[in-house]
């Protein structure tokens, strides 16, 4: 049975890990030599060069599940995805390369070509991008995407994040959510390579959601008057980020913060300094599916008091705004597509840096550090 | 909107339109079906709708609005790009969807509209900002641009708000009509508030003609008369015309495609760089290309333009009937169905460059494409029959159905021998970025929205291209056309087409897709 026969499948579909083993000098000839299979029947597979994507893993049942995440990519799959296993060393140094082409057929009837190379290594630190360099396309961007919390201050972390254009987190498996969210915004100001987190861009229709009634009847101009947010959050990162959003958007400077810790949750209070007053604020870990379960900002307006509440029902998204004196409005729309959970592929499609995250980080690691007086 | 909000200024990628009510006159129409009304539910899907926003559909048809959403519904469950559809979101759209039956000649069609306005304005906070969407075979437009102006709903006069108009295509049947029709629409509307759409400029891979030519540094000093020995425009159509006979009896191919399509897309293909993208200084490149266009009159156009009609003839493996045996044809129709036409550009950077462009019906496949045919290289050193197999350079830009640029150059062929032959290299929008290609509506939607004419014809454009195609509608309704039908379906064209393209240069030849 050929690679391309063993591959086959639609996406989500588990992938059939039928990745050859090769040495790392011969990985570009052995993934020529499947692209070629059957070129006589089916024509050879090529697809124009777009990106590299380098996971790092820290065991071999992470990449399995780094290489699930990548195959529901589908069609936004970088060129070449390398995943690189970085265990300690141990005793011998070593390093053991698999690799095969990958084919999808995208829902439009496209075809989709990628390679993905996995490496296992126990070699020193210092000598990982020796290892990596030559498997990546050249001239193409890199992005890193780091499983896990990244070890900030080790040298793995600097020799890897010093050949990338992006690093990508999800700060949502990190092993202590917000005290690494804090190291990475400390890790973000000083490293030259873009970062971005997963859950900043899960966050993207919630930010779109809770932004838009500021531009135009009855909150048009309200903004500077939000006078408390509340934000439910699966990921306490994500409640962090948003209201750290917020206080970098709107030029709040922080006042107070402390954590309310019990055995059913985690509560981050806060009270910033706004332009016409105060806010206060609350990020209270729950129970839940996404990001967020729930949203809501009270502002004051003109007319009175004002709500904007997004929530998060299985599937959609729902804002109400509410406003005295005000047919009260609500609106359903979608979310991200259930075969990228994780919102990897948003990331990939960004190669600048993104400022409104950077400005967003600051202060929500503020927020965070909180927990650790 | 976004000056106002800082919480959306520096957000990547997306444009937030500010709060606005849409009105679709036509709004039970085949468009409105079609492509309208999808574009607006996934525009809502991926929250790119404002959220103080609403729809009042209107046409003659009879629907209460629980019917239209109904129907709607079904149009968005066939026509929709993304599926299945969300039914939540559907229904949070739908609520906010409204009908209202009457005749364009009615006033009080205008004032019900009006009173729904004032109500979106009031309950949704739509904020006095509206879109009127003419949805309209031609004829219905004056009627309804006078409507709106009278019933002081929207036009000039506006001033609690925006007030934009969309006018689709035809813009005019001639030029006359189209002048007569722009003095009508600018009486009511400014200039500034009048978008007229031309699909093919939403187009991702048509804006990619902007990003090609503009973002890459090696094509554009070869992209000239030095370099260039001709242009070829395609757009081509396997289909007939379906049930689209008594708009195509007075229409034709020339008016359908040539007059809006190709000359909007070969005005990108030809415009000298912009200084800025703003919308206008994109506007006045493309305009002066149009302008540049040499007219063709009188026994002039006989040499340079060639009509054709399909007769009966096999496409996609099935047997199809000719053009005058199709269902509401005249059975001694003379209408075009085919147009190839030899063009030029009197400017500096296109001087004796031709420039052929063809559209047809029932052609062998779907394709829209140009190509910048290369000129030869001045010297081929390897000996005849080494290089037989060698062409000149090509840059085909598609446009679609299979979006990406193929560049074809010459390679050794593998061997002792030093031959050489042409090869093709592919880029396809499908399988690079692979992400799924906005429809053009929603892109064109969204821009008039936001309040973004670059993807729309401004009146001398418009005016300017019926200027080079009525010369030839004047010269065909004085002169005896050809034996039609002169090609039979699924065969790419009359062969006079393929005499227009080789007569100057034999070996020159239209591409086959």
């Amino acid at each position: 049975m050929s690679h391309r026969t063993a591959l086959a499948g639609g996406r989500g579909e588990p992938p059939a890990f039928s990745l050859e083993p090769v040495a790392l000098g011969e990985v570009d000839q052995l993934l020529e030599r499947q692209r070629r299979q059957d070129e006589d029947t089916n024509g050879m597979l090529v697809r124009a060069s777009v990106s590299n994507l380098v996971v790092v893993c820290h065991d071999r049942p992470a990449s399995r599940q780094a290489l699930v995440a990548v195959e529901r990519l589908g069609q936004r799959a970088p060129s070449r995805c390398v995943v690189l296993i970085a265990e300690p060393p141990a005793g011998r140094e070593d390093v053991r390369t698999w690799a095969r082409v990958v084919e999808r057929q995208t829902d439009a009837g496209s075809k989709v070509v990628w390679d993905e190379v996995v490496v296992q290594t126990t070699v020193p630190p210092r000598h990982l991008v020796a290892v990596v360099l030559p498997l990546l396309l050249p001239e193409l961007p890199v992005f890193t995407w780091w499983t896990g919390t990244p070890p900030f201050d080790d040298e793995v972390f600097n020799e890897l994040t010093e050949v990338s254009d992006r690093l990508i987190v999800d700060s949502a498996a990190f092993a202590g959510p917000p005290a690494d969210l804090a190291r990475l915004a400390r890790t973000a100001a000083a490293i030259s390579p873009a970062v971005s987190d997963c859950v900043w861009g899960r966050l993207t229709p919630w930010r779109e959601l809770l932004a838009a009634p500021f531009g135009g009847p009855p909150l048009r101009g309200a903004h500077d008057r939000i006078r408390s947010v509340a934000v439910d959050a699966v990921e306490p990162t994500a409640g962090l980020e948003l209201v750290g959003w917020f206080a970098s958007r709107l030029g709040w400077e922080l006042d107070e913060a402390r954590l309310a810790a019990d055995p059913a949750s985690d509560i981050w209070h806060a009270r910033w300094a706004t332009t016409s007053g105060v806010c206060d604020t609350m990020v209270t870990t729950s129970l839940g599916a996404g990001a967020l379960t729930k949203a809501s900002l009270r502002v004051d307006c003109d007319d009175g008091p004002a709500s904007i509440r997004v929530e998060a029902p299985p599937g959609l998204l729902v804002a109400t705004v509410a406003a005295t004196g005000h047919p009260t409005t609500r609106r359903r729309v979608g979310v991200a597509s259930a075969a990228d959970p994780i919102g990897l592929s948003g990331e990939l499609q960004v190669f600048g840096r993104d400022r409104i995250f950077e400005g967003a980080l600051a202060p929500a690691a503020a927020l965070a550090e909180a927990g650790s007086d | 909107m976004s000056a106002d909000n800082p919480l959306v200024v520096g957000e990547r990628v997306r444009a937030t339109s500010p709060p606005n009510a849409m009105v679709i006159f036509g709004g039970s129409g085949d468009l409105a079906h079609r492509k309208i009304v999808p574009a607006l539910y996934n525009l809502e899907l991926h929250r790119l709708l404002p959220q103080n926003f609403g729809v009042i559909g209107s046409s003659r048809t009879p629907f209460s609005d629980e019917e239209y959403r109904r129907d709607m519904r079904k149009a968005v469950e066939e026509f929709s790009r993304t599926q299945p559809i969300q039914s939540q979101v559907w229904e949070s759209f739908a609520s906010r969807l409204h009908y209202i039956a009457g005749s364009s000649a009615d006033p009080d069609t205008y004032a019900r509209v009006g009173d729904l306005l004032e109500r979106f304005d009031r309950d949704l906070g739509t904020d006095g900002n509206r879109l009127f969407y003419l949805s309209l075979i031609p004829k219905l437009f004056p009627d309804t641009v006078r409507g709106i102006g009278k019933s002081g709903i929207g036009g000039r006069g506006w001033d609690r708000g925006w007030c934009r108009i969309v006018a689709e295509k035809p813009f005019g049947h001639d030029l006359a009509s189209a002048r007569e029709l722009q003095a009508l629409v600018t009486e009511v509307f400014a200039e500034e508030d009048v978008f007229r759409i031309d699909h093919y400029l939403g187009k991702e891979s048509v804006q990619n003609i902007i990003a090609f030519r503009f973002a890459n540094g090696i094509y554009e000093p070869v992209w000239n008369h030095h370099y260039v020995d001709h242009l070829q425009v395609t757009v081509a159509e396997s289909l007939g015309i379906e049930h689209r006979a008594n708009f195509y009896e007075t229409a034709g191919a020339i008016r359908d495609i040539v007059q809006n399509h190709i000359l909007q897309v070969l005005a990108l293909v030809a415009m000298e760089p912009p200084s800025t993208f703003e919308p206008e200084d994109v506007r006045n490149e493309r305009a002066k290309v149009l302008k540049a266009l040499r007219r063709w009159e009188g026994e002039e156009v006989d040499k340079q333009v060639v009509r054709g009609q399909y007769g009966p003839g096999w496409v996609e493996g099935k047997p199809v009937p000719g053009y005058r045996e199709e269902p509401d044809v005249a059975p001694d129709s003379t209408v075009e169905t085919y147009v190839a036409a030899e063009f030029r550009i009197d400017n500096w950077r296109w001087a004796g460059t031709p420039i052929f462009v063809r559209t047809g019906k029932r052609l062998p496949k779907r394709t829209t494409e140009v190509v910048v045919q290369f000129k030869a290289a001045p010297h081929l050193p390897f000996g005849q029959a080494a290089q037989d197999g060698l062409e000149p350079n090509a840059l085909v830009l598609r446009i679609q159905p299979d979006e990406g640029i193929t560049m074809k150059f010459g390679a050794k062929v593998p061997g002792p021998s030093l031959e050489v032959r042409s090869v093709n290299m592919d880029f396809s929008y499908g399988t690079s970025f692979a992400d799924d290609l906005p429809d053009a509506y929603e892109r064109l939607l969204l821009d008039v929205m936001v309040g973004d004419p670059t993807l729309f014809p401004r009146w001398d454009s418009v005016e300017l291209a019926w200027q080079v195609i009525q010369p030839i509608l004047d010269r065909w309704a004085v002169s005896d056309p050809p034996e039609l039908p002169n090609y039979d379906a699924g065969e790419w064209g009359p062969k006079a087409a393929d005499e227009l393209i080789a007569r100057n240069r034999p070996g020159r030849r239209w591409r086959r897709p």
